[in-house]
């Protein structure tokens, strides 16, 4: 059986690494739609019966399809909605991550766990918003500081991305000491 | 018992997804509960709002009732002069409590709730919101201003060097004639 956490982590592999931010491509070479899929197929895995699990899951695959028709926009170098289209997807990326994070906190109720989940579910959640209202209120800010408020927001979500990083560690070494002993107990 | 039966019960007892941590999860969140309930009891937002700006209309009061005149003329008109760096400094106060605001939320642990939904709907509002700022801006002044892309500089150099040329050739062709 696969690790359904690996999954949610290529997930947001696939979400958060853009080699523009690098300067290597002009286009996200790691396409967002793929990383949404990931999600979809991960939540389809976790094992819970709750509505929370249908949600969300219909909300990756509606993500997957928007985000597929912004970086569409983007390669065909029409560019009709510019970085708007690109925030949009941003935002409903965070309420996602909520959505997600509200059925990963019912998965783990009353286990190890827990605390973990919630306070990864703080820091990512908060970081997450605050990157993402510097970035909005970048386009106001004078010239000269533009670029610098632009780039405190990115490194917030980096910063985000590296807690979930450490969660998912977390997870994955939780899920595999459970199957192991599933496996042993049956022998 | 068969050898068999206690190792299949040391099996059972060891597994993590039979026997979790319940007492550990139930101390936390009682921890959890009771911190929010004393900081809510400590910390009330609103006496720390309102201590301040009450103290500072009184202070006002006080100095109208003394009789001392504001001239705010030469103010104003520092005021409008200075209008752009004032909204920048609107800019920066909304964007610091806004995020400020957010970190507050998330640090007091909430899950669910009306500030939870609350911290959504402010920065999804704050971003139309400068979308639409932006937008009236650029229709308010049509002088395109620097924008931060490269080739902006290297454009306005050109320019600049067509009417410098255009600008020697007239004042030659003058001094011909």
């Amino acid at each position: 059986m696969k690790n359904p956490y690996d999954y949610l982590f290529n997930g947001v592999c696939f979400v958060f690494i853009d080699l523009r931010f690098l300067g290597i491509a002009d286009t996200d070479i790691l396409p967002d739609f793929i990383g949404y899929l990931f999600f979809a197929f991960g939540i389809h895995m976790l094992p819970s019966f709750h509505n929370i699990k249908r949600w969300s899951k219909n909300f990756a695959i509606i993500l997957a399809v928007l985000s597929f028709f912004v970086e569409l926009d983007q390669w065909l170098g029409y560019k009709m909605l510019g970085e708007i289209g690109v925030q949009f997807i941003q935002f409903l990326f965070i309420v996602f991550m909520y959505v997600v994070f509200q059925l990963l906190l019912h998965i783990h109720k009353n286990k190890p766990l827990e605390a973990k989940t919630f306070k990864t579910y703080q820091k990512f959640i908060a970081f997450m918003l605050c990157g993402f209202v510097i970035q909005s209120f970048s386009i106001n800010i004078d010239a000269s500081m533009r670029e610098n408020v632009h780039f405190i927001g990115s490194v917030l979500q980096l910063l985000a991305y590296f807690y979930f990083l450490f969660y998912f560690q977390a997870c994955y070494k939780y899920y595999k000491e459970i199957n192991e002993n599933k496996v042993h107990s049956l022998k | 018992m068969d050898e068999r039966d206690y190792e299949l019960f040391d099996a059972l007892k060891k597994r993590p997804d039979k026997d979790p941590d319940v007492y550990f999860s139930n101390q936390l969140r009682r921890e959890l509960q009771k911190s929010h309930i004393k900081k809510t009891k400590r910390l009330p937002v609103a006496t720390i709002l309102t201590v301040p700006v009450t103290l500072a209309v009184l202070l006002f009061v006080f100095m109208i009732g003394a009789g001392q005149s504001f001239e705010l003329k030469n103010a104003a008109q520092l005021t409008i002069n200075q209008e752009k760096n004032f909204t920048h400094l609107v800019v920066i106060f909304l964007l610091l409590a806004l995020s400020l605001f957010i970190l507050f939320v998330y640090y007091k642990g909430l899950t669910r709730g009306k500030l939870v939904y609350m911290t959504f709907a402010l920065s999804f509002l704050a971003w139309i919101g400068n979308l639409v700022y932006a937008e009236k801006q650029n229709i308010d002044e049509p002088i395109v201003q620097p924008s931060y892309s490269e080739s902006y500089d290297i454009k306005q150099d050109h320019i600049d060097e067509i009417q410098q040329d255009n600008y020697l050739m007239k004042t030659i062709e003058g001094g011909i004639k």
